[in-house]
C-alpha cells in the first residue's frame, strides 16, 4: 500500500548534458525507458541517497557543493559568512559519506552530540545492505566502560571449558553481529582500551580470534563496512581511542543539528510512532551480489594523470620540516613527534621559508599512505556516485576534508590560526582542509607543474626499465638527475614538495649508480 | 525583438494539433514522451506524424497503415521534429520506402514537411551531408540559432566567443567568454548542446572557424557576435 515512505526518486536522478544515444530506431520510439528493476547500480545508489535525504533523515544540509558555473554567493552578517547556492547537484555529507562507506566497504566515524541521528543513519545503512531492521538494531554494539572482549566477540561454551584437553577443542559461541555486512559500534570512545585492541584486529584484519579459534568477519558479499559513533572526536569520552583504531577510520562526518523549519515532519513521526529503518523500500536494498559488483565498479573508476599529479603535489607538502633532524631524510615531522618534540615549535624556528606559502607549516603531521588510500577510494566512490567516468579534482576536493579530518592535524602555532579572518579555521577542520587543498591546487598551477614536471619525467624514464640501457645512457641520466638536484639546491627556500622530489631523485641516482656498477663489473 | 534559439526550417511553422494521433497497436503517447526526452519538439512531432497519417489515410483507404509504415513515418516525424539520434534510422527507412514504393510519396513527404517532388533531392542531399536540403539558395543561409541567454530560456550565462568544427561533420565546439566549452551536434532539423567537462581535451578539427570541413558541397560555419548570446549555424555557398 502506498505510504509516505514509499516515494522513490524518478530515474534518471542525475541527468546527462545532452548525451548522444547512437543507434536509436523507430522501435525505440514506442518503448518505455528503462524500468526500475533494470537500473544501473550507480543509479540505484543515487536513488537510495535521495530516499534517505528526502524521506528517512531530516537533513536539509547541502554542504558538499558542486557547481558548473560560479555559484551565487550572498554575504551574511558582518563576520565574513557567505551562503553559496551551487549550480550542480550537491549533497548532504552526513548522509552521502555513510552511504559511500557502505558501497566501498569502508569505516566511517559519525560524530556529534546525542540525538542527532547518528545511530539511526548507521542502522539505515545496515538495512540497505540487506539485514532486517530488527536484526540491525539488535546488532548495534553499545560502547560502555564494562564492555569486555567476551561481550564483544562471544564466549567459549562452558562445557568445552571443562572437558577440553586443548584450546582447539573449545567451541566459541560467536556473536551474530560479527559477520553482518554493516557493523555498528555506538560510542566507541566509551570502550575500554583492551577491548578496543580486540576491535582493532577485526577492523584492520577482518578476523576475530578467541581461545585459538578464528572467525572471518567478512559477509557473503565480501564487502563489510563499519560505523562508529562518538559524541566527540578530539579525545573526549570515557576512554581515549587508541591511535591505531582512529587511523583505520576512513571518513569522519559530523551529524548535523535539527533544522527547526522541518518541525512538522518531526511531529508526524512522533504521532505515527514510525522508524525510518522499518520502511526502507525493497527496491533500494542491495543484494550481496550487487554489493560485490558495486564495490568492484567503484574501484575500477580511473584516476587520470592530472588528478594524480595534483594529489601527489598536495601529499608532498606535509612530511618535511626544516629543523626536524640533521640528515636530510630525517628532517621530518615524524622524527620530531617520535622523539617527543613539539612540531609546531620546530616549524616556528624555521626562518628560511615563507609560512604563508609553506602549506606544510600549517600541520603538525603528514598524511599516511593508508589515509591516502582511503582518500583515493572515496574519490572514486564520489565520481561513481555522480555518474562521471573518471575521478575529477572536484570529486577529490569533495571527499578530502572528511577523509583527512582527525588525521592531518592543524599546527595551532601557525600565524594563520592565531589572528585574523582565518582564526575560525582552527576549530572548523572541514573548511580548513578544503581550503588547504584549494591552496595546493592554486600553487600547483602557479608553479607551472601542470605543464612541466622534470622529476616526473625522470621517474617515467626509469619506469621504462633498464634493459638495454647503455653505460653512456645511464651516465647521461645520472647527470640529468644531478642537474635537477642542483636546480633545487640553488633555491634558498626549501618546502615539502622539494623534500619528496629530492628523496625520489636520490632513489633514482642510487638505482642508476648500482646499474652502472653492475654494467662495469660484469664479464665481457 | 529578442531572437531565440531555433531551426530555420521550423520558422513560421504552426503545429496544427495538440492531440496525439491514435494508431492501433502503437503507444503514440509514449513515443511523444520519448521524443521530448531525446531533445525533439513534441508539438512538431505530433504535427508531422498526424499530417503523414492523414496523407496515408487519404491515399491508402480505411484499412489503416501497416506497422512498417507507422514505424517509417514515426521515425521521419521524430527526426523532423529535432531528434538527431533518429536521423540514421529515418534515412534508412526513407531510402527503403522510396526504393520499394511501399509507402506513398505523398505520405513520406508529409512526414518531413516537403513536397513529394522534393523527396528524391532531399534523400540524395542528406546522403552527402546532415545539412543537405533540396531548396538551397545562392548565398549563405542560416540553418539554426543555438545557445541563448539562460535568463531568457537559453543555455548560456555568457556569450559565445569562438566556434570551431568538431571531430565529425555536424559537430562543433563552442567556447564562451567565461571559458566554458560546449559541444554542438546539429543537422538540418535539430541541434543538441552539451557542456564539455572543464579539463577535457577539445576534439576540434585543426581548422579554425570557417575552415574547410568534410563536405565541400555543404560547407558550414558557426558565426558568433560580440553583441549576441546566440551562435549562428550558417550554410555557406557550395565550393
Amino acid at each position: 500500500m502506498p505510504n509516505r515512505w514509499n516515494k522513490i526518486s524518478e530515474s534518471p536522478t542525475r541527468t546527462g548534458t545532452g548525451a548522444s544515444r547512437p543507434g536509436l530506431t523507430a522501435e525505440d520510439l514506442f518503448r518505455q525507458p528503462d524500468r526500475v528493476d533494470q537500473v544501473a547500480l550507480d543509479e540505484k545508489l543515487r536513488r537510495v541517497y535521495f530516499w534517505l535525504v528526502n524521506r528517512a533523515v531530516i537533513s536539509p544540509f547541502y554542504d558538499i557543493e558542486f557547481s558548473l558555473d560560479a555559484p551565487v554567493s550572498f554575504p551574511l552578517g558582518d563576520a565574513g559568512a557567505e551562503l553559496h547556492l551551487p549550480t550542480d547537484q550537491s549533497y548532504s555529507s552526513n548522509v552521502l559519506l555513510p552511504l559511500l562507506t557502505t558501497a566501498v566497504g569502508g569505516k566511517c566515524l559519525l560524530v556529534g552530540g546525542p540525538g542527532r541521528g547518528k545511530t539511526t543513519l548507521a542502522v539505515l545503512m545496515g538495512v540497505i545492505a540487506g539485514t532486517e531492521p530488527a536484526e540491525v538494531r539488535r546488532s548495534v554494539q553499545q560502547g560502555q566502560p564494562q564492555l569486555t572482549v567476551g561481550d564483544l566477540v562471544g564466549m567459549p561454551l562452558p562445557r568445552d571449558l571443562v572437558n577440553a584437553a586443548s584450546l582447539p577443542e573449545i567451541t566459541i559461541a560467536w556473536r551474530g553481529w560479527l559477520t553482518k555486512p554493516v557493523k555498528i559500534i555506538d560510542e566507541y570512545n566509551r570502550i575500554p582500551t583492551k577491548t578496543q585492541s580486540a576491535l582493532l584486529t577485526m577492523v584492520a584484519e577482518g578476523y576475530v580470534e578467541s581461545y585459538d579459534q578464528m572467525l572471518r568477519t567478512a559477509p557473503e558479499s565480501g564487502v563489510e563496512s563499519w560505523f562508529f559513533t562518538a559524541n566527540d572526536d578530539s579525545g573526549g569520552g570515557t576512554f581515549p581511542v587508541i591511535q591505531a583504531l582512529k587511523d583505520r577510520v576512513d571518513v569522519t562526518v559530523a551529524a548535523q543539528g535539527f533544522n527547526s523549519r522541518f518541525f512538522d515532519e518531526l511531529i508526524t513521526r512522533v504521532e505515527a510512532g514510525e522508524k525510518p529503518e522499518d520502511h526502507v523500500p525493497a527496491e533500494l536494498v542491495f543484494t550481496a551480489a550487487e554489493q560485490t559488483a558495486l564495490a568492484a565498479a567503484i574501484r575500477a573508476v580511473p584516476v587520470p594523470r592530472d588528478v594524480r599529479r595534483h594529489l601527489e603535489f598536495f601529499a608532498s607538502q606535509f612530511e618535511f620540516v626544516q629543523h626536524g633532524g640533521r640528515r636530510f631524510e630525517y628532517r621530518t615531522k615524524d622524527t620530531v613527534m617520535t622523539a617527543g618534540g613539539q612540531v609546531g615549535e620546530v616549524i616556528d624556528s624555521n626562518t628560511g621559508a615563507d609560512l604563508q606559502v609553506d602549506l606544510g607549516a600549517q600541520t603538525v603531521n603528514s598524511i599516511s599512505a593508508r589515509a591516502l588510500q582511503s582518500l583515493i577510494t572515496y574519490a572514486k566512490a564520489m565520481a561513481y556516485f555522480r555518474g562521471v567516468d573518471v575521478v575529477g579534482l572536484d570529486d577529490v576536493a569533495a571527499v578530502l576534508p572528511f577523509s583527512l579530518r582527525g588525521k592531518l592535524l592543524p599546527n595551532e602555532l601557525h600565524p594563520r590560526f592565531e589572528t585574523g579572518a582565518d582564526r575560525e579555521l582552527a576549530t572548523d577542520s572541514i573548511s580548513w582542509l578544503g581550503d588547504l587543498f584549494e591552496q595546493s591546487r592554486r600553487q600547483f598551477l602557479s608553479l607551472g607543474l601542470a605543464k612541466s614536471d622534470p622529476v616526473g619525467d625522470l621517474l617515467a624514464e626509469f619506469a621504462g626499465g633498464l634493459d638495454g640501457v647503455s653505460q653512456v645512457e645511464a651516465s647521461r641520466r645520472l647527470t640529468a638527475i644531478e642537474s635537477q638536484i642542483q636546480t633545487i639546491s640553488k633555491q634558498k627556500k626549501l618546502y615539502g614538495r622539494h623534500f619528496d622530489d629530492l628523496v625520489a631523485l636520490k632513489y633514482l641516482h642510487q638505482r642508476y649508480t648500482n646499474y652502472l656498477q653492475w654494467l662495469e663489473g660484469r664479464p665481457r | 525583438m529578442i531572437r531565440r534559439p531555433g531551426q530555420a526550417v521550423d520558422e513560421g511553422l504552426l503545429p496544427q494539433t495538440t492531440v496525439s494521433p491514435v494508431v492501433p497497436g502503437f503507444d503514440v503517447e509514449q513515443s511523444v514522451r520519448n521524443v521530448e526526452s531525446w531533445g525533439g519538439d513534441s508539438a512538431l512531432y505530433r504535427h508531422f506524424l498526424s499530417q503523414a497519417l492523414a496523407a496515408d489515410d487519404a491515399v491508402g483507404g480505411t484499412d489503416g497503415p501497416l506497422p512498417h509504415t507507422v514505424l517509417t513515418l514515426a521515425a521521419l516525424a521524430a527526426w523532423r521534429s529535432g531528434t538527431l539520434d533518429l536521423r540514421q534510422d529515418a534515412l534508412t527507412r526513407l531510402g527503403e520506402a522510396l526504393g520499394s514504393g511501399s509507402v506513398p510519396r505523398q505520405t513520406l513527404a508529409s512526414a518531413v514537411g516537403l513536397q513529394p517532388s522534393e523527396l528524391d533531392d532531399f534523400a540524395s542531399a542528406q546522403a552527402e551531408s546532415p545539412f543537405g536540403w533540396p531548396a538551397r539558395g545562392d548565398g549563405d543561409v542560416v540553418i539554426a540559432r543555438v545557445g541563448g541567454f539562460r535568463g531568457l530560456g537559453g543555455a548560456w550565462t555568457a556569450p559565445p566567443m569562438t566556434g570551431e568544427h568538431g571531430d565529425r561533420e555536424g559537430r562543433f565546439v563552442i567556447t564562451l567568454t567565461d571559458g566554458e566549452r560546449w559541444q554542438l551536434d546539429a543537422d538540418i532539423f535539430g541541434t543538441t548542446l552539451s557542456r564539455l567537462p572543464p579539463d577535457s581535451a577539445p576534439t576540434t578539427s585543426a581548422d579554425p572557424v570557417g575552415g574547410p570541413e568534410a563536405s565541400g558541397a555543404w560547407p558550414t560555419r558557426l558565426a558568433v557576435f560580440d553583441t549576441s548570446y546566440l551562435a549562428w549555424l550558417v550554410l555557406e555557398k557550395a565550393r
